[in-house]
């Protein structure tokens, strides 16, 4: 259970915050509601939290954090650059716990395991982009997983041998995302820069995940559009839009 | 205009009673808004790739959001089309009922499916009350910016 008075504690009684036991999603919930900017729907138990590509995401009651951020404002050239800015973020508000990396373009891992997930969804209406929701799904306490994720995931408990507050670290995040985006928004904010300090895998040896074909690169970095930089097998520099970097190689 | 004036510019905005602003020159064009209505701010430089509209439109608010895309695709008569690249999905996960199927009556706003590019997951609403005529899109299959997806009849 979210205790909302503890949240306003760190955070301050002008954020508003949807706090649900139970969702179906919260990505679903802030897209189909009428919200203002930086409204924050809170959920101890997603019943069907989609991860990319509908995976659903492993969802223990209370132990972790699963929330949605509306996100007004963004040109929809801004998504990508925003899915990315955002894992910094979530990085920066880690940082006192774990060192937790980007593995592009929407996973946080420790250790080449997956921390958090994060995923953005938007609506568009005849054309027009019409609302942008940030969604974040972190392993706060949980303790263990299922067997078939249990090597590739991982929680703050299991890295640390700490149990958190969940109010905390999201006031935490919170503030940072409001005291950064409007310098994000207006272009302040060179995520092309700030990537070899986030990446999980900068100059390492990755699988792109496509199409069920594997293909091995050496990762480089990332344009300012969001797309990711790695070298093939030959040498030559390539701009990947789409598909996965697989946990093959993370550790 | 460079970053700093640009913020110095939004927040003298902010502090007064202006609810709309524009300015142009022969590099750039801004406009500012704290209507309810429109994106809070669009501002844009003229070399950027994203730039649609002429620098001399009209500056009604509606046609702010037509910078934040290649112009918008007209839903031209009974067609919905794809407003980005990417891949069209009828179903919110895989093995999931989907969102709408032919036939169907739907309201305003209702997501009709899910069009996932750069990974981010992009659902497209009804624009209008509608029937669907003819599902285009295949699932799992990509789309092209301004390809059909739907057939549908007006309600």
């Amino acid at each position: 259970m979210i205790d909302v008075s503890a949240y306003s504690k760190y955070y301050g009684k002008n954020g508003n915050l949807v706090y649900l036991e139970e969702i179906d999603s919260t990505n679903a919930y802030a897209v189909a509601n009428d919200l203002e900017q930086f409204t924050c729907v809170v959920a101890d138990i997603q019943t069907a939290g989609r991860g990319r590509s509908g995976r659903v995401w492993h969802s223990e009651t209370d132990a972790n954090l699963y929330f949605s951020i509306v996100i007004d404002g963004l040109d929809s050239s801004q998504l990508l650059p925003m899915n990315i800015f955002a894992g910094y973020l979530l990085s920066d508000t880690l940082k006192h716990m774990t060192e937790a990396k980007i593995k592009w373009p929407n996973d946080m891992t420790v250790n080449g395991k997956k921390l958090a997930g994060i995923l953005m969804e938007t609506s568009f209406s005849g054309g027009v982009l019409e609302k942008v929701v940030l969604g974040i799904g972190l392993n706060v306490n949980c303790t263990s997983f299922p067997d078939e994720i249990n090597d590739i995931a991982t929680s703050l408990f299991l890295e640390t041998g700490v149990k958190y507050e969940r109010e905390q670290i999201l006031a935490s995040f919170m503030t940072n995302l409001k005291s950064s985006f409007e310098a994000f928004r207006t272009g302040g904010v060179d995520i092309v820069k700030l990537w070899p300090y986030y990446s999980a895998l900068l100059d390492k040896k990755i699988t792109i995940h496509k199409d069920g074909v594997k293909t091995e690169y050496t990762e480089k970095g990332i344009d300012g559009t969001g797309c990711l930089l790695a070298l093939d097998k030959s040498g030559s520099l390539k701009t990947i839009i789409t598909g996965d970097i697989g946990y093959d190689f993370c550790r | 205009m460079n970053i700093k004036e640009m913020k110095d510019l939004i927040k003298y905005i902010e502090k007064s009673d202006i609810k709309e602003f524009q300015y142009e020159n022969e590099q750039e064009s801004i406009y500012i808004s704290k209507m309810d209505d429109v994106q809070q701010v669009v501002a844009q430089p003229q070399y950027a790739p994203m730039q649609s509209a002429p620098a001399h439109a009209p500056a009604a608010p509606a046609a702010a959001p037509a910078a934040e895309a290649p112009a918008a695709p007209k839903a031209s008569g009974n067609e919905v089309v794809s407003p980005i690249v990417g891949t069209f999905y009828a179903a919110a996960s895989p093995g999931a009922a989907p969102f709408v199927k032919e036939g169907d009556a739907v309201k305003k706003g209702q997501t009709l499916c899910i069009v996932e590019a750069m990974k981010i997951m992009n659902e497209i609403e009804a624009e209008y009350d509608c029937k669907i005529v003819k599902i285009v899109g295949q699932n799992g299959v990509p789309v092209e910016f301004g390809e059909t997806i739907f057939v549908v009849e007006p309600l």
